[in-house]
């Protein structure tokens, strides 16, 4: 107890806070940080060419069990986006018509192809250098409502990682014991309202497919609690469920039920994480960091779901708002990035700010956008929580391909 | 592969040194230590060279150098395993060592010619085929070889008839043959012509006893791909185990597969390590 104030005490001196200042704690945490610090010792990165199948990129994602890559353009010598799961669920939900028809387009499209039909929503790359402190990162995923950005090396332009809010929180709670602990994360969430409590987009398990993918491209969300027919929550599909009909092969039939396209999972599946109104918001943080996911379900005594609580809303919260970042909008609502979305229709204001990088992938901003408050996004963050629970399985399926080809040296080119 | 394959020689080449050496120890007084080391080193060498080479290259070189060593130096004076000595007479200086070969197969092998008054002699099995060295004055000899009970003649070597129905061959023994750098001159003229003059798309033949060399075996470190290592399922499939220094900037590549080609390097920043994978259409 003595040594964890002590140490309370020396984060304290070290980013010239005062005690009463608790607000600024994991701002200053961030802020002291830098993105290299996240970066694993060793990881691997998938670069797609712009000139690879959209098909064939998105099997390489199941099969690296990755959930983004970035876009190599080989003429202008250059990464110009990232392609991510919110791609692929375009592209069905764009081009699919029936089981019985194939879709060509899926089959056809080169990456530049699928660029040029997105070409209104496609912006330029948003990336973030190495040195950069993890504020600027927080900031820029959520003022650009990205889920995945590339942290590039100035000096050779080689993508060295993709940062996530997964992979953010995380880092915190690495440290969080040995940081004071502010009096609002005691907290309940009844307290705080952090999160999205209106208008929550749910879905049944008798949804199509291609229902839920609509839904998840027109509200921009990234997950759809599942109910049953009293509102209690039973399950939930999210985008990164999406990524098994590549895995499995079975995106052209897109008519069958959510209960059937979440069958794969239910070997490994732990449920859906949830939380209640009257947990305090560092249990929430704590819960959600354990199990790997992008958004908690918050549900009611009978388990209705009464709201969604996501990475994006707590980063936001503990990161943003102190500062004065957009704060304006949620003096009496909750706080949520969703809530933002609808008050300000577009994130301008956020758009000029973005301080650092400078564009973002198309598919991967939708995704962001959309994500951002209420839902938990739908990618839940990469490369970070491959194992959480909804995710788990998936993953694990990608793994074991993986290793079926050996990989095999060609060249010495300059040995050191 | 690699490992086994470079491991093998070693040691096969390492026990034949210990019984030479012993022979050597028990034939001679005992030299003192120190020189008895230079000496191992020096003598091993080329003989380590010839256990790595592929075994036609070896032959030659094996046979070049007996014929200098054995018949400038030691010659007469050490026996060796595959040196015949009964019917030779060893005391005549004039006596050249000269190599005899079979490489028609068989079990048991023995030679006999006018310089053994017919008598046959038992050849040594070396690699795939049979060897010995004679020690020969100069002039011109008749042999043939002796197959599992069989008689017979090479007939890629001069032959002669001997008069009785069947062909012998034939060896001619001159001194000048055994001018060291004539010699080499005269084989190195021979193979730098014929090299010159037989490219083709023949496909040379096959002898099964002779182990085919392959292309130089990749350094060990880079049969460590990180990429193939196994990736707990609790962990990241991202993440990968740390590399050694020796992996970093080298390109690997999967087998073109659907015609997409992927490439792969692991670069270091700073001190963390990044392995890109690159999928590129052909």
């Amino acid at each position: 107890m003595l040594r964890r104030n002590q140490k309370a005490f020396l984060y304290c001196q070290l980013f010239g806070l005062s005690e009463e200042d608790e607000s600024q704690i994991f701002v200053k945490f961030f802020t002291f940080h830098k993105c290299y610090d996240l970066i694993p010792t060793s990881a691997k990165l998938v670069v797609f060419d712009t000139h690879l199948l959209v098909k064939k990129a998105f099997f390489a994602l199941v099969y690296n069990g990755v959930r983004a890559a970035p876009l190599w353009d080989s003429s202008r010598q250059e990464f110009v986006g990232m392609l991510t799961i919110t791609d692929f669920i375009k592209i069905l939900q764009m081009y699919y018509t029936s089981p019985s028809v194939t879709m060509d387009e899926l089959e056809e499209h080169e990456l530049d192809t699928w660029r040029k039909v997105l070409k209104d929503q496609v912006h330029p790359l948003v990336s973030i250098g190495p040195d950069a402190n993890l504020y600027e990162a927080i900031k820029t995923l959520i003022q650009n409502r990205i889920h995945r950005l590339p942290v590039i090396d100035p000096d050779t332009g080689n993508v060295l990682y993709i940062l996530t809010h997964k992979r953010i929180l995380r880092f915190l709670f690495l440290y969080i014991h040995e940081l004071p602990k502010p009096s609002f994360t005691d907290k309940t969430l009844r307290e705080l309202r952090i999160g999205t409590f209106e208008n929550i987009e749910t879905a049944t398990e008798e949804t199509s497919i291609i229902l839920a993918l609509k839904k998840f491209v027109e509200r921009r969300v990234s997950a759809l609690p599942i109910i049953d027919a009293e509102g209690k929550l039973v399950n939930i599909y999210s985008k990164f469920d999406v990524i098994n009909l590549a895995a499995e092969k079975t995106y052209n039939n897109l008519d069958v039920s959510l209960r059937e396209a979440n069958e794969h999972r239910n070997e490994w599946f732990e449920g859906v994480q949830s939380c209640k109104l009257d947990e305090t918001l560092f249990t929430i943080m704590e819960r959600i960091v354990r199990a790997e996911v992008h958004r908690l379900v918050v549900v009611d005594d009978d388990d209705k779901v009464i709201g969604i609580i996501s990475l994006s809303d707590l980063l936001f919260y503990l990161v943003l708002r102190p500062c004065g970042e957009d704060g304006s909008s949620n003096k009496d609502s909750s706080i949520s990035l969703r809530a933002q979305d609808s008050m300000s229709k577009a994130p301008s204001s956020v758009q000029s700010e973005a301080s650092i990088p400078d564009g973002e992938t198309e598919a991967e901003q939708d995704t962001a956008e959309v994500n951002q408050s209420e839902e938990a996004p739908a990618t839940p963050s990469p490369p970070l929580s491959p194992a959480a629970s909804d995710i788990s399985e998936p993953q694990s399926t990608l793994v074991n391909q993986s290793q079926e080809s050996a990989w095999r040296e060609v060249t010495v080119s300059g040995g050191d | 592969m690699g490992n086994a394959g470079s491991n093998q020689p070693v040691s096969h080449h390492h026990s034949s040194n210990t019984s030479r050496e012993h022979r050597h120890v028990k034939e001679y007084p005992p030299p003192s230590p120190g020189k008895e080391g230079h000496a191992f080193v020096f003598d091993k060498k080329p003989s380590q060279k010839l256990v790595f080479q592929s075994s036609h290259e070896d032959e030659e070189s094996y046979f070049a150098k007996t014929n200098t060593q054995d018949g400038e130096e030691f010659g007469s004076q050490r026996p060796r395993s595959n040196t015949v000595s009964e019917g030779t007479k060893v005391t005549d200086s004039k006596v050249l060592p000269t190599v005899f070969k079979w490489e028609g197969g068989g079990k048991q092998v023995y030679i006999s010619g006018t310089f053994t008054g017919w008598k046959t002699l038992p050849m040594v099995k070396s690699h795939g085929d049979f060897v010995t060295i004679i020690d020969l004055p100069e002039g011109e000899h008749q042999y043939k070889f002796f197959v599992d009970g069989e008689w017979r003649h090479d007939p890629d070597i001069k032959i002669v008839d001997n008069g009785m129905g069947s062909k012998n061959n034939l060896v001619s023994v001159r001194k000048s043959d055994f001018e060291v750098f004539q010699a080499l001159a005269k084989d190195s003229e021979s193979v730098t012509s014929s090299a010159q003059t037989e490219y083709g798309q023949e496909i040379p033949p096959h002898k099964p006893w002779e182990k085919v060399a392959g292309p130089p075996i990749l350094p060990p470190h880079l049969l460590q791909v990180i990429l193939n290592k196994d990736t707990p399922l609790s962990c990241e499939p991202t993440l990968l185990p740390e590399p050694n220094h020796v992996m970093l900037n080298h390109l690997y590549a999967l087998s073109i597969k659907d015609s997409v080609m992927v490439l792969s390097a692991t670069h270091r920043y700073r001190k963390k390590y990044v392995t890109t994978l690159l999928y590129k259409p052909i």
